[in-house]
């Protein structure tokens, strides 16, 4: 008898603490699901279409990502909507750190700092085209060329000064020379040498022309002993006399296989 | 074992069974008389109809019937002569099949839009057992795109169809994580690695 009481006691306190528990965790439930239908509603207003957003949660989903991170990831897309900011980068990169299984609080603050360095690439191109008083509106597929410089060795420092310096060229050739800067700078070219060859390539419009195999054949070069001086001088002399990147190689020995082509 | 002691019938109670027996075969015999005196009786009207309609057999749901079949259990019996051709069948087949799954995993197209740029990734990578790409263009996912090794030497060669379009890729070297060593680009990814970037533009399509 006294078990039996003691056992209908134990009862009545684990069911105590645990209803609670349980209207607490509906509770949570209710909100985060409420969070996720207004992060969606917040995108699709801001003009995320809805295949990318369709996308995000299919992928949330497959990976088992928290919905409430969920609804924080597709909350920031909305962001970068509203700030006029080219979406596809971003969306690439959700999908990159889900599957790598990054933690969503991860991927939150690079989309941050991401959005920050665009808006800042965007200012600073924005007073490049003002100075030069070009008339067309920046395309995102130059933002996005010239703002991803900035994670492949380039400061924003960099970034300003190439573009103070940089003579009246279309934007498209501008972002070609920048990634061939952050490229020489990824390989470790004489800094001084690596501006010569930039600042000579803009005066010369050579990569409004072409550009593929450049910067691998000066890779290729210097693997074969060429130094950095003679691989700029081979480069000046081309830029110059209006030749090509075939017409380099050939200057600083290096075949077409050595470039991969 | 015990020994079990032989049952030894009872006089007294073998008479009074066939004392039963007599009796029974009496009472019978009544019965039979009472059911040959009784009047006859037409049966009901519509019996005849109800008691057909109670046996004729339903029809069953086809799911039902598969259900069963499925479900009741079958026994196979073979013998290697007759099995010899099936197993002939089977590896024509494999073989036929192997050539056109090198190809598709040798040439991996991934959108089937016009316009596309053939790309091919080459990296020498001595001793790896299995080298895959992941990328903005498979959505990080490696199983479609693995990499084949050149007989007889290190490389390791991917074609790919892409559209004109900025990418980033790494290599997984036996799953482990890295961007193409010869590349003109890498770049941060922002979780500790680096990725390796493909832009291609139209020009590139020659």
């Amino acid at each position: 008898m006294m078990l039996k009481g003691l056992f209908l006691g134990l009862l009545a306190i684990v069911l105590a603490a645990a209803l609670p528990a349980q209207l607490n965790a509906q509770t949570d439930r209710a909100a985060v699901t409420n969070a996720l239908a207004k992060a969606v509603e917040g995108a699709r207003e801001a003009g995320v279409p809805d295949s990318t957003v369709i996308k995000l949660l299919a992928l949330g989903y497959e990976h088992g990502v928290e919905p409430a991170s969920m609804a924080n990831l597709v909350r920031i897309t909305g962001e970068i909507k509203k700030n006029g900011l080219p979406l596809e980068p971003f969306v690439d990169k959700i999908v990159e750190g889900v599957a790598k299984s990054v933690p969503a609080a991860s991927i939150e603050n690079l989309l941050n700092q991401k959005q920050q360095d665009y808006q800042f690439t965007r200012s600073i191109t924005a007073a490049y085209m003002k100075k030069h008083a070009f008339q067309q509106q920046v395309t995102p597929d130059d933002l996005v060329g010239i703002a991803e410089s900035l994670y492949s060795g380039l400061t924003r420092q960099d970034l300003t000064l190439m573009m103070e310096r940089a003579p009246a060229v279309p934007l498209f050739t501008l972002k070609r020379v920048i990634n061939v800067q952050a490229s020489l700078k990824q390989a470790g070219f004489d800094p001084k040498l690596s501006d010569r060859i930039i600042s000579t390539a803009l005066e010369n419009n050579f990569f409004e022309r072409q550009r593929r195999g450049f910067v691998r054949a000066i890779v290729a070069a210097r693997r074969k002993g060429v130094s950095d001086l003679e691989i700029t001088e081979a480069a000046l002399k081309t830029m110059r006399s209006g030749g090509t990147v075939g017409g380099f190689c050939s200057q600083i020995g290096v075949s077409s296989s050595d470039i991969g082509n | 074992m015990k020994n079990k002691k032989p049952e030894v019938a009872d006089p007294e109670t073998v008479f009074a069974s066939r004392s039963n027996a007599c009796t029974s075969d009496e009472t019978t015999d009544r019965i039979k008389n009472m059911i040959r005196d009784m009047p006859q009786i037409e049966p009901p009207a519509g019996l005849l109809r109800s008691v057909m309609e109670s046996v004729e057999a339903r029809s069953v749901p086809l799911w039902v019937r598969a259900y069963r079949w499925a479900r009741s259990p079958r026994t196979v019996s073979f013998n290697f002569l007759y099995l010899t051709p099936a197993m002939v069948a089977c590896a024509l087949l494999v073989f036929l099949a192997l050539p056109l799954h090198k190809k598709q995993n040798g040439n991996v197209v991934l959108n089937e839009a016009k316009g596309l740029i053939p790309v091919q990734i080459a990296m020498d990578m001595p001793g790896a057992h299995s080298v895959h790409v992941v990328g903005s263009f498979n959505g990080w996912v490696p199983q479609p795109c693995s990499l084949e090794k050149r007989n007889g030497s290190n490389r390791w060669i991917l074609t790919l169809q892409l559209q004109p379009g900025r990418y980033e890729y790494a290599f997984l070297v036996d799953g482990k994580h890295m961007p193409h060593p010869d590349a003109e680009f890498n770049q941060d990814d922002g979780f500790g690695n680096k990725n390796t970037v493909l832009a291609l533009e139209k020009e590139d399509d020659a």
